[in-house]
């Protein structure tokens, strides 16, 4: 149904306007509902992996940053506003859009750090420098900061299966900058921005990275922080459901999160039930029932994942692949058919790599079709 | 109802009949699209009958809902009143299918004045500020002056189908207990009922053969609000 929007605003001449033949008014309606039509395209594309229907170049202008009072069909200005505005969360999501389509049109490694860059500085100056006075401005900085992240994320975990793009290894932290993302996540959930809690999501994404991550390093300082993090949204989050979609999601989360929750357990010395460590949160009685019990079994039960419990195959140095992901850079060769997609990776990264592609697997993603 | 979000879906809009029951009530009828993209236009077998009997079940379940509990609710608080379904109602064409049945719109259900406002409050409170795809204070003038003109012979259909789509948008902001206490009642029966009513009034607006900049941004929000439900949606941005 996308494609009927792009197709009507494409016969309207959306974003391809001759200027002079409209009023400044009607400009800025025309531009804010383009953007608005680019931007779902871009969630879309985000979501399914697949091409987007409107390139960067077609966006056209953006709008400018006024308030609605300041625009009437006889006098509307041509200039935008310094400061926040009415129109300035939308424009922050607008621009992020416009950048995220950029990145995706380059294959290049470079230019696509260069864009990113270029992108947060502007964010920091826009929307980060000055102290949020209204309760929209702070919830613009924290859109800021987690789009920031997640930009930088999708770049190095894109969440569909990648066959010839595996992107390089560099300094960026995985594990560290998801684990922002659920802290961002879970810092949401105060009073002052209640009437913008509808567009609260689950970061599954993020969730996701965070576990997979942790399936090499379960145990550490960062560790810690990432899984106490990863543990709090997930028991906020997940929600036995017999829905396709949510199931194809979250079981493939839960078994990531069994994984983590084993090794961690082996590493204490303890196989017994994990304390929880993070803070009781109000959870219904089913809800306190998955947290009160052995989450990970109540979970598999949830799912019918079998109990591996007593089918861990070790090999090698004393490797071992539980629930079929990797902790060491000796088992990239058993599962990288193509050598060639885990030749420039250093072995750590390539672990990492490999158990994110394996959960990508396990939702049964789209391939990368770019 | 669940609407895969797709480039290539097409199931939403249809054409939609009135059909008079024994007892001179009003009962929808609607044709249906399929699940795929129509892509030569041959509208006959995109039909589905069982799918809009069901649909036609419900709006009538609508009806008798408002219509048995008058006892219990002051009825100038109901939100929807069913006064237009009735035999002089029109109906409008098939999106996809050449040429329309008799040029008759379907009639959508009315709000109460108290309802409105305050949907149109949680609109401008919790969407308009972080999904700017309106200019608020025209949209509101245009949608008031469609209720307060009692004289007029007809109502813009494009500013109508915009009405709709940003009460859907707004029920979409509303919790389960939010819908309770502002005494909206059932948000899942509510929300239902409201993407009807905003599906019809995009279809009577006739968004596809000639897209407005009002109908299309309709029908936007009408999208926005059905991807807010989605699960595994990445929302990076």
């Amino acid at each position: 149904m996308l494609a009927l929007a792009v197709r009507a605003g494409i016969a309207l001449r959306l974003g391809s306007e001759d200027e002079s033949a409209f009023r400044p008014f009607e400009l800025e309606l025309r531009r804010r509902l383009w953007c608005c039509i680019a931007l779902l395209d871009t969630q879309a594309t985000l979501d399914r992996g697949t091409a987007p229907m409107l390139l960067s170049t077609a966006v056209g202008p953006l709008p400018l940053n006024i308030n609605d009072c300041a625009m009437s069909i006889t006098a509307t200005p041509r200039v935008t506003t310094h400061g926040f505005t009415e129109m300035s969360f939308s424009l922050l999501i607008f621009e992020s859009m416009l950048i995220q389509k950029r990145i995706c049109e380059t294959s290049d490694w470079d230019h696509k750090l260069q864009l990113i860059s270029a992108y947060e500085q502007m964010m920091q100056q826009n929307y980060l420098e000055n102290q949020p006075i209204t309760p929209l401005e702070t919830l613009a900085g924290l859109a800021a900061k987690e789009i920031m992240s997640n930009m930088q994320l999708l770049m190095r975990r894109p969440p569909y299966k990648q066959h010839n793009n595996i992107p390089p290894s560099d300094s960026f932290q995985p594990m560290e900058v998801s684990t922002r993302i659920l802290e961002g996540h879970l810092a949401l959930k105060t009073p002052e921005l209640s009437p913008w809690a509808w567009k609260e999501w689950v970061p599954w994404y993020a969730l996701a990275v965070v576990l997979a991550e942790l399936c090499r390093h379960p145990n550490g300082v960062s560790s810690d922080r990432a899984y106490a993090a990863a543990e709090e949204v997930y028991k906020r989050s997940f929600r036995p459901s017999t829905d396709s979609e949510s199931g194809m999601l979250w079981k493939p989360i839960a078994k990531l999160m069994r994984r983590v929750q084993r090794d961690r357990q082996r590493s204490s010395g303890s196989l017994s039930t994990l304390p929880s460590t993070v803070p009781s949160v109000n959870l219904s009685a089913s809800e306190q029932g998955l947290q009160n019990s052995s989450s990970a079994s109540d979970i598999e039960t949830t799912f019918g994942i079998e109990h591996q419990d007593n089918s861990m195959e070790v090999s090698g140095d004393g490797d071992f692949v539980s629930n079929g992901y990797a902790n060491s850079a000796s088992m990239i060769n058993e599962y990288d058919l193509n050598m060639n997609l885990y030749n420039d990776l250093d072995p750590a990264n390539g672990v990492s790599w490999l158990n994110w592609d394996l959960f990508l697997e396990d939702t049964e993603f789209p391939s990368d079709q770019t | 109802m669940q609407l895969e979000f797709t480039d290539n879906s097409a199931k939403v809009f249809q054409q939609a009949s009135v059909v008079q029951n024994g007892n001179k009530n009003s009962h929808l009828n609607i044709g249906d699209a399929t699940r795929q993209s129509p892509s030569t236009g041959q509208i006959g077998e995109f039909v589905a009958p069982d799918f809009w009997t069901a649909l036609s079940r419900e709006v009538s379940g609508l009806r008798e809902t408002f219509e048995s509990s008058e006892d219990e609710y002051d009825p100038q608080e109901h939100a929807l009143t069913n006064g237009n379904l009735d035999e002089d109602s029109t109906f409008g064409s098939l999106l996809f299918k050449d040429g329309s049945l008799s040029g008759e719109h379907c009639s959508l259900p009315v709000l109460s004045m108290s309802w409105r406002k305050l949907l149109l409050d949680l609109y401008r409170r919790r969407v308009d500020n972080v999904f700017k795809v309106l200019h608020w204070p025209s949209v509101l003038k245009d949608i008031e002056a469609t209720h307060s003109d009692v004289q007029a012979t007809s109502i813009p259909q494009s500013t109508q189908a915009l009405e709709y789509a940003i009460y859907f948008m707004a029920l979409c902001t509303v919790t389960d207990e939010e819908s309770e206490e502002l005494l909206l009642g059932s948000k899942a029966a509510l929300m239902h009922h409201c993407r009807i009513a905003t599906e019809i009034a995009i279809a009577n607006a006739n968004f596809l053969r000639t897209p407005s900049i009002a109908s299309l941004q309709a029908f936007v929000l009408y999208l926005v609000s059905i991807c807010s439900s989605r699960v595994r949606s990445i929302r990076c941005i």
